[in-house]
């Protein structure tokens, strides 16, 4: 992770610490993003993934370490790199008395940009049509994070750095920023450095991941390798999970497998032998009611590397006759 | 630069806080007004101003309360100098700098690819020309409110003078201002900007008795004009009076700056 600088890397972070006295935000990050990548950055509320981009955008000064962005070395007043980067950290802000228009004009003109299709181009791109004349005080939350989007798209920026996009979205909302994402990533080959803690979400756009956990990155995976990496498993829903651990290693010699504490059982091994395994637990007493083919996703492989999501903290498991475990 | 001063004036647009700011301006304009029609129909209502003691009376004595040109443009400098003037430009200041942080602007302000000391620089420049421009407002309505109630004794050399006077007060007023803007970054809001240019006031009424007064910055424009609580100026302004403020003013834009480029106090 991290190590030197290539021609392909666009960001990189060189032991990158960040304290905030006697807290660790962010401890010795190293991470690279390679040219025309969507980055998913993902973690845990307060796993540090702000304070990390705070840092890659001189925001915030780092205790030790350093984020260099297309080259150069991120500080305040980096205005070269500032003019290759479009950004959106976390909720973005507004001038509340003007309007839509106005506020991505002015953003034009901070950025020294003469041409005024630029605006037509990226309002129709966020859809922000119909708001153009309206008080950006008066938008919807989910307008206004496409505002943010537009605000940082104005200048065609080579890298876009977003803290959590979808925040505050709607179903319909999540789904246009995706599409424009994807669009950007494609279309203009935009290297995307994104901040999310909904891994489904990011799932579906990112190349690649780094997760970052307690403030120390724990991984960098490309999501293609995940794939390979993950293994097929076979899912029980049953009413006995006990029992039908029982029955799993007693009567059917299957050691690879994990109970998850809301009755749910996980076979790892013995794909082939479905018809036997459901047999065997209705014969044991043990009613199945749903059983289903399926591999680990993103979620899971974050799960396994955190030891649990915020919202629902990690189950515990049995996995095989090795005992209960986080 | 001239981008960052273009789109510091355009911030303003629209904002009900210029609106506030100049609504002040006209309630003590037109309280003036009223004032001076009383005093005008009673002038012995003046000589009862006597009763105040200490430096009313000797104002009384020198003629202040006397309803003429000179004197009442004396006053609406006065006012500047001593009632409304401090703290509201001391708004200004908060609003011009703290919303960027209240409305979470900021964070897209010092990732654009311009300096940020130009940004300070170009908040400075707005914050100036709204507070001249809340003088020149000031002076022009006191001066409308004198021909409506029929001042004697106008003579434009006393407009002149009383523009003078308003501009060296403003000014004065200005070079506390970017410590104010600082204090406000480094509370990311307006709160603690005001409070600051409200206990810097204060400080400044304690101070006012002792030969200190003339050092301290936020009570120069009242050892210029005088204010309407001490309208007789005792202690007069020297060369140091000025180098002081200009020092407060320098310390203010530096640390304002540095505000920026340490940028930890992003909302």
């Amino acid at each position: 992770m991290g190590g030197t600088a290539t021609a392909e890397s666009v960001i990189r972070t060189v032991g990158l610490t960040k304290h905030f006295k006697d807290v660790r935000a962010v401890e010795s990050l190293d991470l690279t993003v390679r040219r025309g990548e969507i980055y998913g950055f993902l973690g845990r509320n307060g796993a540090g993934k702000t304070t990390t981009i705070r840092m890659m955008l001189a925001l915030i000064r780092p205790t030790d370490g350093y984020a260099e962005i297309l080259g150069q070395r991120m500080a305040p007043n980096a205005v070269r790199a500032f003019e290759r980067i479009g950004s959106m950290v976390e909720t973005p802000g507004f001038y509340g008395n003007l309007t839509v228009r106005e506020n991505i004009e002015m953003q034009r003109d901070l950025l020294g940009l003469r041409r005024s299709g630029w605006v037509d181009e990226v309002v129709e791109m966020c859809d922000l049509g119909e708001y153009l004349s309206r008080k950006a005080s008066t938008l919807s939350a989910g307008n206004k994070q496409r505002l943010g989007l537009a605000r940082a798209l104005i200048h065609k920026p080579e890298i876009l750095i977003l803290d959590e996009p979808t925040n505050g979205l709607d179903p319909v909302g999540i789904v246009q920023i995706r599409t424009i994402l994807k669009q950007l990533s494609t279309d203009r080959g935009i290297t995307i450095f994104l901040s999310s803690h909904i891994l489904s979400e990011v799932q579906q756009i990112a190349t690649r991941v780094g997760i970052i956990h307690e403030g120390r990155l724990l991984e960098e995976i490309a999501l293609d390798d995940l794939r390979l990496r993950n293994r097929t498993y076979l899912e029980f829903a049953v009413s006995d999970a006990k029992r039908a651990a029982w029955v799993l290693e007693d009567r059917l010699g299957i050691s690879d497998y994990a109970v998850h504490e809301e009755g749910v059982v996980r076979v790892y091994s013995g794909l082939d032998r479905v018809g036997e395994l459901n047999r065997a637990l209705v014969e044991a007493g043990v009613e199945v009611t749903a059983s289903r083919v399926s591999e680990d996703n993103l979620e899971d492989h974050f799960v396994k590397l955190t030891g649990g999501s915020d919202e629902d903290p990690a189950p515990e498991r049995r996995v095989g006759r090795r005992g209960w475990r986080r | 630069m001239t981008r960052a001063l273009k789109a510091e004036f355009l911030k303003l647009k629209g904002s009900r806080t210029l609106l506030w700011a100049a609504i002040v301006v006209i309630a003590y304009a037109i309280l003036a007004t009223v004032l001076n029609a009383v005093l005008l129909k009673d002038p012995a209502i003046t000589a009862r101003i006597t009763s105040a003691g200490g430096s009313f009376r000797q104002a009384v004595d020198s003629g202040f309360y006397q309803v003429d040109w000179p004197n009442q443009l004396r006053v609406a400098v006065q006012g500047i100098s001593g009632t409304w003037g401090i703290l509201l430009f001391s708004f200004v200041a908060t609003y011009v700098f703290g919303r960027e942080y209240k409305d979470g602007t900021a964070k897209n302000m010092l990732t654009l690819p311009v300096r940020r000391e130009y940004f300070i620089a170009a908040k400075m420049v707005v914050v100036a020309t709204w507070i001249f421009c809340l003088m020149l407002l000031s002076l022009g309505l006191h001066a409308i409110g004198l021909v409506i109630v029929g001042v004697p004794g106008f003579a434009w050399r006393h407009v002149w003078g009383a523009l003078w006077d308003g501009i060296t007060v403003t000014f004065a007023i200005y070079l506390t201002l970017p410590l104010v803007a600082w204090i406000t970054m480094t509370g990311r809001g307006y709160l603690r900007g005001m409070l600051f240019a409200l206990a810097a006031v204060m400080v400044g009424n304690g101070l006012a008795a002792t030969s200190l007064s003339r050092y301290y910055p936020w009570n120069l424009p009242v050892h210029l004009v005088g204010a309407s609580w001490m309208p007789i100026v005792s202690v007069h302004p020297v060369l140091g009076s000025w180098i002081v403020s200009a020092c407060v003013f320098l310390a203010g834009l530096v640390l304002a700056t540095r505000q920026t480029d340490a940028a930890d106090d992003v909302s």
